[in-house]
């Protein structure tokens, strides 16, 4: 009995392994380290950029770049909770087919875009990550989204030497300087703990103060930032929750909350904890000054709060707002406007900010690219790592790209405070831009820099 | 071992055994680094869904917690090589030990309960591990998570890549905690491991002794599953950092859905349970993306209604019934031939019930 179920074990096991092996096909060839990329590195400028650490680079400084095509890679959600993000891609892949069709690609070559589902997993993203790069090929990883998705990757593209460029989040921890080939994209989490403590010491300046937050360093950059922000003013912390990115159900936590009768509440969610919390608040007595995360702000996510419950909630923008009239007349927006009706497909939703984010990162991609001496991976990401006063796609004509040496590798850090107005359906500004340019280090508290 | 004959059967057998181990051997010479490092996860894995597989399996205990201790493995080697110093290797004795005496703690209480009641209590322990390594987030690095130096080969090895060598010292763990799983089961204190499922008051008139080895199995389980998770933290070519995000309830759900497509209680059904659970996601995924989850559920059901019995359990039917089929076949040919007055040689090699060969 027992010898009879060995054998079938194991013709299973043949059967199994020759399916997978059949499924994803083999194909390695370990060149020990040889490559080009000598020649490739003496015939650059980027010899000088000793952030890069060239000399300890593994993989091909040329991967993914052929005669007339260059092959970007990316992982995001795609299925699951989070699977909201997913329509930031439609936004680029817009500006890429736009580029492709019209303008004749990157310098001649066309952009070849290859996307995994990584369900926000960051063992998946790690698997995707190194597929993209091994199997698939490409030159170049672009807007992975997550915080902890782009910390599993990060090690070892460095290694490897391939960009990360412009990740989909916000963490303050994307300004390390020991990991040159990963740069962030939106403005740190940090500052808008810092804005909106600067908001009440300005406006109401005994404030009572709750906080609800994702029980992660995307939530603890908010609390921290701002709790160093209200030292030694009459600002008082009366109440803080937090929730598991498992659960999205955040009334309990609010309820506790509404119980402190704070003056004002900020909110440290992203995804489905922003309408769900926002409904949960408008489902009280509660009536707080309502600080919430830039990440909620797109009508993807704050569109499915109740009637009234997302009015005159206060956030952060690097971006025109699609909704607002007062770029009716902007060329960037009637580009946009123009080119993602017509690339988009029919289901692109142009009114929505997350589709223009991603339509801007889409333009500030090509715009790297383009602007590099060549297309070689140290090139890239020395031209990433200095960008002076980039304008790309919808960004805020107040909101440029700006990096520098590898140093500050902050690149949004020119941002504009808003309130949302239901009557309206867009945010309106309040005051001026503020310039936080080559200070998100300073202000984000020491322990959220490094992992 | 007595001597065995030489049948045609042991030289299939024999033959399969020795194509199985260079097809697995070759594994890390044929796909490339990302592939090959997804092949490690899935013996570190398998090894995991092993010790699951002892206690559920074999013995009767469900545990939807085994994830918990899983991560208490990886993160023990996360630490301890990290944080400490310790080589990647010298790490793996603590996680077991480890992982045996929270084992034996949490196989305490599951004397009073059973069935779904354990079940509950297991599936708090997992709820509770990623909420643990997040409240003491100055040791284990909370929501960030820690990174892992890298695992690679040794000067004598120097030939292999990281990938290569965490593959093949991941793979001997497993072939010798395999083997020794294999041997406890058959051996006195297996059946009486598999007596006590079968039926509690029985095993205990013929005398097993149900708190000691209900416990002990426990422990061992856990031991095991702790060993597998810090073997898939040296898998760093791919993946190198834990976070609590990779060691939650799902992992626990993963492993009994691994345990179940393989075939519970068998020693092998881990590793086909493995394979299915690390693949299929990604070529569903690839099929569509937003229907990734949908289809997962769906190739899992269909297995279930299949295969009731696992991967392992389907083939064993499948076998009966082809040996059914060819019994009829052979009486009926044999009536022809008696018919026809000729004498029709049983033809040699074709499957006869060998079954009780041991």
């Amino acid at each position: 009995m027992i010898r009879s179920n060995r054998s079938r074990a194991f013709v299973a096991l043949l059967a199994v392994l020759a399916l997978v092996a059949a499924a994803c096909g083999g194909g390695r060839s370990d060149s020990g380290g040889d490559n080009n990329n000598d020649a490739a590195a003496a015939n650059t400028d980027t010899a000088d950029a000793e952030y890069l650490h060239l000399d300890s680079c593994d993989g091909d400084f040329t991967q993914g770049v052929t005669a007339d095509t260059i092959k970007i890679g990316s992982s995001y959600p795609q299925s699951g909770t989070f699977a909201a993000f997913a329509e930031i891609s439609t936004g680029y892949q817009a500006y890429f087919d736009y580029v492709n069709e019209e303008l004749g690609g990157v310098d001649g070559h066309q952009i070849e875009f290859v996307s995994l589902d990584d369900g926000y997993e960051p063992g998946r993203t790690a698997t995707n990550a190194q597929r993209l790069v091994n199997e698939e090929g490409v030159f170049a990883l672009f807007n992975v989204i997550g915080t902890a998705n782009n910390l599993a990757i990060w090690d070892n593209l460095d290694e490897e030497c391939v960009p990360n460029l412009y990740t989909g989040t916000g963490s303050p921890l994307w300004g390390d300087p020991n990991h040159p080939w990963t740069i962030g994209s939106y403005p740190s989490y940090s500052l808008e703990g810092k804005l909106y403590a600067d908001y009440l010491i300005e406006n109401d300046p005994t404030a009572t103060v709750a906080f609800l937050t994702q029980n992660d360093d995307f939530g603890r950059a908010y609390v921290d930032t701002f709790k160093q922000s209200i030292e030694g003013t009459d600002i008082e912390v009366v109440g803080e929750e937090t929730y598991e990115i498992a659960n999205t159900d955040t009334s309990s936590q609010i309820t506790s909350l509404a119980a402190t009768d704070a003056d004002a509440v900020v909110l440290g969610t992203t995804a489905l904890a922003c309408p769900t919390t926002l409904n949960a608040i408008n489902g009280t007595n509660w009536d707080p000054t309502i600080f919430i995360s830039g990440t909620c702000t797109s009508p993807t996510l704050v569109g499915l709060a109740e009637p009234g419950a997302a009015e005159g909630i206060i956030s952060i923008t690097t971006l025109m707002d699609p909704r607002d009239p007062q770029w009716d007349d902007n060329e960037a927006m009637a580009l946009f406007q123009e080119k993602g009706r017509e690339y988009g497909g029919p289901d692109i939703d142009l009114e929505n900010t997350i589709v223009a984010y991603g339509w801007t990162m889409g333009a500030l991609l090509v715009d790297t690219l383009s602007n590099a001496t060549e297309l070689t991976r140290p090139a890239v990401m020395e031209q990433a790592l200095n960008l002076d006063n980039v304008i790309a796609g919808v960004t805020l004509p107040t909101s440029p790209f700006n990096t520098s040496q590898g140093e500050d590798k902050f690149l949004w850090e020119n941002v504009q405070l808003m309130q949302y107005n239901e009557d309206l359906g867009y945010y309106e500004f309040i005051g001026d831009p503020v310039d936080f340019e080559g200070q998100t280090a300073e202000l984000a508290p020491e322990d959220l820099l490094t992992p | 071992m007595t001597r065995l004959a030489l049948t045609p059967r042991r030289v299939v057998l024999g033959v399969l055994a020795v194509v199985l181990a260079v097809v697995v051997l070759y594994i890390p010479q044929y796909f490339v680094e990302f592939r090959t490092a997804q092949f490690t996860s899935v013996i570190a894995i398998s090894i995991a869904v092993l010790g699951l597989a002892l206690l559920t399996g074999f013995n009767g205990q469900i545990s939807v917690g085994h994830g918990a201790f899983f991560g208490v493995g990886a993160y023990t080697t996360a630490i301890l090589t990290a944080d400490h110093g310790w080589s990647h290797l010298s790490t793996v004795p603590v996680a077991m030990i480890l992982c045996l005496a929270i084992g034996v703690m949490v196989g305490l209480p599951a004397l009073r309960i059973s069935g779904l009641y354990l079940a509950l209590v297991t599936l708090a322990l997992a709820t509770l591990f990623p909420l643990v390594i997040q409240k003491y987030s100055d040791v284990t690095g909370g929501s960030t998570g820690i990174g892992v130096p890298d695992f690679e080969p040794p000067d004598w090895a120097s030939g292999l890549t990281e990938d290569q060598w965490a593959y093949y010292v991941i793979l001997a763990f497993a072939v010798v905690t395999f083997v020794l799983v294999r041997n406890l089961i058959r051996s006195r204190v297996g059946r009486a491991i598999i007596a006590i499922r079968d039926g509690e008051v029985a095993a205990e008139v013929l005398g097993v002794n149900l708190a000691r080895y209900k416990v002990a199995t426990f422990g061992i389980s856990a031991m095991i599953a702790g060993l597998g998770g810090s073997l898939f933290v040296m898998n760093t070519a791919v993946l190198d950092r834990v976070d609590p995000s990779q060691y939650t309830i799902a992992r626990s759900i993963e492993f009994l859905a691994a345990l179940v497509i393989g075939g519970a209680a068998t020693i092998m059904g881990p590793v086909l349970g493995s394979l299915f659970i690390v693949f299929v996601p990604e070529f569903s995924s690839d099929i569509n993306a937003e229907l990734s989850r949908v289809i997962f559920g769906g190739v899992l059901i269909v297995m279930m209604l299949v295969l009731p019995g696992g991967v392992l359990g389907g083939l064993t039917r499948l076998e009966a019934g082809t040996l059914r089929r060819l019994g009829r076949d052979r009486q009926w040919r044999r009536l022809r031939a008696t018919a026809a007055e000729a004498d029709s040689p049983d033809p040699d090699g074709s499957p006869t019930v060998d079954g009780a060969a041991t």
